[in-house]
């Protein structure tokens, strides 16, 4: 008879134990990692832990958002009216942005379709072609439904019904991203995330392998773990201080690198919209909360000092302010790999760029969705390189299309005489933004990605908005008369001006679906 | 493309298939922009015992092209083909097909689909 096969209990109930993940860091980027992981991760698979310190400030201002945190939000099943109400949001429709072809131009990049594709052709064609043409033409801002409602304050949800004017546009918010993370906080704890409060002072890691073995907080607490999630803001405690990965530097294309953020008293009705008005040396930012609006100004250190910059940024309110200004320091780039041995970074730890575009709080969504998508297993290999790859891939894809999107507004501009932007005009182009140009240019094609930013539209809004016109276009456009196409346009527009028309300001949207009281009244 | 610069007239050098399918898409899409496509046919490389299969997507060309498919199939003697079946030739290893077609439905809320 066979003796029984060796039984290595150990090894046996470690297969049976939860993965233990630790998240450091509990600004939007940990909680919305510890939530994304609770929700999509049985937790008999899966024990999470964040580690948090109400000593160490979150970058979190007011924070403007992209149309995909709303698809966050409805997977953790979240009421939207309730977070509304908790974070004093208001809807968001584009961005305007001010003065940055040359001063007293604007425009909005909208969340939502220019026109609408005729006979199998790509709108912007048909629109194109009549410019070229030379006849009588409509403005292509006034061709998107989400701008027109934009610049008349008003907001409603859009509609589902593919015919209708209304179902060509989404939205997305304006928050107090310090109330937001508090809102997930208590959202991840009642679903059975572990928070600890504490700061990490020392990091064990396996003297082979190098991988994190252990945190060890201030307390004495010690704090073991299998894969750490690095959620430490720009200080990118474990992958940046601890595991030492190189960071890639844009200055050259971006080279903003401090920002200065107030908020103000409201005024005025709500604007469905952040603001971007181009300055000196940056360019400054408005967000509209429920309470107040948020303020701020990113610049350049090289073309600015800061004292100068908080004088640019005071005298420009339009309401008194409400703190002193704080001031972010900070670089453009990225980590050379965000996800390291057992180490990923999610957040400001994996890089950083400027929120022109509102991208900050949908590269954390991304990293969240690509970490759950390629999660290590447990009883499996826990540092499985080819996950780690690919996690890499699609995180420095997003950067990089990112990257170029928001380049696109320095280098297109018509500011001259300013050193501040006489330079961005000057610099060579990466060459994955010089193609996309001269192809728009040439044949008024837009790029088309699968998955990530920015959509056809988007590259649309912001090429023509910076006055980059295009001299041809696809001439399957030709299937219809110029006439008819130039009929379609003007009635395009009229639809959207009787749908806009009928709508509810922005203000008496939010008095009726979640009005947050008054602070007192919140506090 | 604007004014004098336009393309007006597409010459197509080539034979067979190749040649028909190319000045057809053509004609087809630019026509209307008053584009002129002349053919210039080369001899014939087609033998009797030449058969093509084709991918799916010539489906959507054709359909592009109103060209009827019954029509189509009775004038070629064609047939359909859901895939195609990989074999060894000493069948040492069961075959597998290469199917055009999808393997079941993804199940629950795709992850995807948030960015």
């Amino acid at each position: 008879m066979a003796s029984a096969p060796s039984f290595d209990s150990a090894a046996v109930m470690q297969q049976f134990q939860p993965l233990r993940v630790v998240i450091v860091g509990g600004g939007t980027a940990g909680w919305m990692t510890a939530a994304g992981i609770r929700r999509q991760l049985a937790a008999l698979d899966y024990a999470v832990t964040l580690i948090e310190s109400d000593e160490i400030g979150t970058v979190g201002v007011g924070e403007a958002t992209l149309p995909h945190i709303k698809i966050f939000n409805d997977m953790l099943g979240i009421d939207e009216a309730q977070f509304m109400r908790a974070t004093r949001a208001t809807f968001k429709l584009g961005i305007q942005f001010c003065d940055w072809d040359r001063p007293g131009e604007r425009y909005i990049h909208p969340f939502g379709a220019f026109g609408e594709p005729w006979g199998g052709v790509e709108f912007q064609h048909h629109w194109a072609r009549v410019q070229q043409a030379g006849g009588p033409c409509c403005a292509l801002q006034d061709l998107s439904f989400a701008v027109v409602a934009a610049r008349s304050n008003v907001f409603e949800f859009p509609t589902e019904a593919p015919n209708s004017i209304r179902s060509t546009y989404s939205y997305a918010y304006h928050f107090d991203a310090g109330l937001y993370a508090n809102f997930l906080r208590t959202w991840a704890i009642e679903r059975g995330v572990r928070r600890i409060e504490g700061q990490v002072c020392d990091v064990s890691r396996n003297p082979t392998t190098g991988d994190v073995l252990e945190l060890t907080l201030k307390s004495g607490e010690r704090v073991a773990g299998d894969l750490f999630i690095d959620c430490s803001g720009f200080r990118s405690l474990l992958l940046g201080r601890t595991l030492g990965v190189g960071w890639r530097d844009w200055t050259h294309w971006l080279p903003c690198d401090r920002a200065l953020a107030v908020p103000c008293e409201r005024i005025g009705p709500l604007t469905p919209y952040t603001r971007s008005t181009a300055s000196r040396a940056g360019w400054k930012w408005r967000i509209p909360l429920q309470h107040r609006t948020g303020n701020g100004y990113v610049f350049s250190s090289q073309f600015i000092q800061e004292s100068e910059a908080e004088v640019a940024l005071l005298g420009g309110l339009e309401a008194p302010a409400r703190a002193q200004p704080r001031l972010l320091r900070f670089a453009p780039g990225r980590r050379e790999r965000a996800w390291s041995g057992n180490c990923v970074a999610i957040g400001l730890a994996s890089g950083f760029l400027e929120p022109l575009e509102s991208t900050s709080i949908f590269l954390i969504q991304a990293a969240v969705t690509d970490l759950v998508n390629l999660m290590p297993r447990r009883g499996g290999t826990l540092v499985d390189p080819r996950l780690a790859n690919e996690f890499n891939r699609l995180n420095d894809m997003q950067y990089e299309r990112i990257r170029d999107f928001l380049v696109l507004h320095y280098i297109a501009n018509r500011r001259v005489g300013e050193p501040f932007w006489d330079y961005l005009r000057s610099v060579p182009l990466p060459d994955s933004l010089e193609h996309k140009l001269q192809l728009f240019r040439a044949r008024a094609a837009l790029p088309n990605y699968q998955y990530g930013l920015f959509a056809r539209d988007s590259w649309l809004a912001v090429l023509v908005g910076q006055g980059i016109i295009p001299h041809g276009y696809d001439r399957l456009a030709e299937r219809f008369s110029l006439p008819t196409v130039e009929a379609r346009l003007s009635d395009f527009r009229n639809r959207i001006q009787t749908g806009v028309e009928s709508m509810s300001s922005h203000d008496e949207f939010i008095a009726n679906y979640c009005e947050a009281g008054s602070e007192e009244a919140l506090a | 493309m604007n004014g004098s610069e336009a393309l007006t007239r597409v010459v197509v050098l080539g034979r067979d298939a190749d040649l028909w399918l190319c000045v057809s898409a053509i004609c087809r899409a630019l026509g209307p922009a008053g584009v002129q496509v002349v053919a210039i046919e080369l001899p014939t490389r087609l033998q009797p015992s030449h058969v093509s299969a084709t991918l799916p997507p010539l489906e959507a060309l054709h359909a592009k092209l109103e060209i009827k498919e019954p029509d189509l199939i009775r004038a070629t003697g064609g047939s359909f083909s859901l895939g195609q079946n990989i074999v060894t030739a000493a069948g040492r290893r069961p075959g597998f097909f290469h199917a055009w077609g999808a393997y079941g439905t993804p199940v629950g809320f795709g992850l995807r689909d948030m960015v």
